[in-house]
């Protein structure tokens, strides 16, 4: 049943002052189709967890199993959702999002026709021909959940894909997240620094601590979909949540600042 | 907004050649300087027609172009192997760029004497002048273009399963091509300049040779047309194939359309 598990997870990095422990000791599992996001202050870690889900950094200790297996490399089975969108600028929308299936030897109908399916659900298709620049940030962004999607990943790993978008795009993108969850069961593991978000979108809400990061609490959340970021119920859970991470931010917030 | 600029630049180019030209004829006609040291704008231009009837003009661009071609493409071809060997060797890298930053305002036309012993008065010598003049503009753009390419561009291109020759022909050289072809007009502009200094001093054929010819005869008329020609060729091509292609990636990449470079 679990889909994604991590054991004892822990990353530092040597630095000019010392060493700097990233993630100590972290284990969790994801069960199959769950949703789960991961809260937790700025810098204490979060795309750093992505990174090793997704294979992209190595933990000095720890292990990451998908179905039970342990993976090493990165690969298109654990697809990640980057914070900038990481879209190929010198490629078009279509060509974007195909960009893995064509790594992958697909051919070329049905490499298209998959393609066009989920830039329709991104409500893309008449964008196919454009180029990356001539998007607005939340069409970026869709992009990047199509070219993500489009693969089929076992996990789609997420890493504050709706930051950088202003409040109505977000709103829109939660509701077409959280559809595209219903109608694909996919596993999703979301990371974010906003706790409303998190209580808005998923199954399972883990919140980190800050530097190093360990998972302080888990907090699961049953209210039905669809749902929207002012429900009373996620604003009621936010706060549960936040109250639990407000050290956590002010802790990062201070140190953040003396450096 | 490209658009706009381009409309304006035909008529510009006109006038500034207008009041060029009439300032030219201006300090003929006053007749500050001797006839054979300072010839009018016509006596140039009879020149250069002179120089294209008698097919002068053609053999020496052609000569000098087939040179240029020679050196540009060994450039391209040592450029890249040493960008990118320096881009696989951290050590290369580390000792390399500096050295290659520093050579870069070396005056290539200081290979001329190393080259003549080493090849004689030939196309050798000149095209190895050529390429020292290039070379390391393609080679720095090679190794900095691809050393600074988002690694989230990588990243990503290698969580989709890019590896090996696909992430780099896919991925890492378009990432990169902005900086390549920048460094390519470079090179291109540098290798023109070495070439015709080398055919300056080494005499055989080629436009240089027809500067230095036309001084010998003391036909002023000759050297300036010649220098026209130098500039055209030299105009040309930036215009033609780099600036194009430089336009093209800014506007794909939604980069400034303000020329990038020189
Ligand atoms: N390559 C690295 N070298 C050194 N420190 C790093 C590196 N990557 C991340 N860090 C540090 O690890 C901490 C966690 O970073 P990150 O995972 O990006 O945080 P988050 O995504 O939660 O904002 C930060 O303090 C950051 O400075
Ligand atoms: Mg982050």
């Amino acid at each position: 049943m679990s889909k994604l598990e991590l054991r004892g997870i822990t990353k530092y990095y040597e630095t000019g002052n010392g060493r700097l422990l990233a993630l100590n000791n972290i284990s969790l599992t994801v069960k199959d189709g769950e949703f789960v996001c991961i809260v937790g202050p700025s810098g204490c870690g979060k795309t750093t967890l992505l990174n090793i889900i997704a294979g992209l950094e190595k933990p000095q200790e720890g292990e990451v199993l998908l179905d039970g297996r342990q993976v090493n490399d990165t690969s298109p089975d654990r697809l990640m959702v980057f914070q900038e969108g990481a879209l190929f600028p010198w490629l078009t929308v279509l060509q974007n999002v195909e960009f893995g299936l064509r790594t992958a030897g697909v051919e070329k109908g049905k490499r298209q026709e998959i393609t066009r399916r989920y830039l329709e659900m991104m409500h893309l298709s008449k964008f196919e021909n454009s180029y990356v620049h001539q998007l607005s940030t939340g069409m970026k962004q869709r992009v990047a959940i199509a070219r993500g999607l489009a693969m089929d990943p076992q996990v789609l790993l997420m890493d504050e894909p709706f930051a950088a978008l202003d409040a109505q795009t977000r709103d829109m993108l939660h509701a077409e997240l959280q559809n595209i969850h219903s109608r694909t069961r996919k596993t999703i593991v979301f990371v974010t620094h906003n706790v409303r978000e998190s209580a808005c979108l998923a199954d399972r809400v883990l919140a980190l601590t800050y530097r190093p990061a360990r998972i302080k609490k888990e907090f699961p959340i049953n209210f039905p979909r669809p749902r929207q970021i002012e429900d009373h119920f996620v604003v009621d859970t936010a706060k549960m949540i936040f109250a639990e991470i407000k050290d956590e931010v002010q802790r990062a917030v201070s140190e953040q600042n003396v450096r | 907004m490209s658009g706009k600029s381009r409309t304006n630049e035909i008529p510009d180019a006109v006038l500034f050649l207008a009041v060029l030209l009439g300032i030219w004829e201006l300090v003929y006609r006053f007749a500050i300087y001797p006839t054979y040291l300072f010839p009018s704008p016509a006596m140039v231009a009879s020149s250069l027609f002179a120089s294209i009837n008698n097919g002068l003009l053609q053999i020496g661009i052609l000569t000098s172009l087939t040179r240029l071609a020679i050196g540009y493409i060994l450039s391209i071809v040592f450029g890249a192997a040493i960008g990118l060997a320096m881009v696989k060797s951290a050590y290369l890298g580390r000792t390399l760029r500096p050295f290659g930053v520093g050579i870069q305002s070396f005056p290539s036309i200081a290979w001329v004497s190393p080259a003549i012993l080493w090849f004689g008065f030939n196309d050798y010598a000149m095209i190895f002048v050529t390429v020292m003049g290039a070379l390391f503009s393609i080679t720095l753009g090679t190794y900095d273009g691809i050393r600074n390419t988002s690694p989230t561009y990588i990243n990503a291109a290698r969580n989709m399963g890019a590896r090996g020759a696909r992430l780099f022909f896919f991925v890492m050289l378009p990432a990169a091509s902005p900086k390549i072809v920048s460094e390519l007009r470079h090179g291109w502009s540098f290798a023109w300049r070495s070439l015709i200094g080398a055919e300056m001093i080494m005499a055989t054929l080629g436009l240089g040779h027809l500067l230095m010819y036309g001084r010998e005869l003391n036909d002023l008329s000759l050297v300036f047309a010649v220098m026209i020609a130098i500039f055209a060729v030299g105009q040309v091509f930036d215009r033609l194939l780099f600036e194009k292609l430089q336009n093209k990636i800014s506007q794909r990449w939604g980069l400034s359309t303000e020329p990038i470079g020189l």
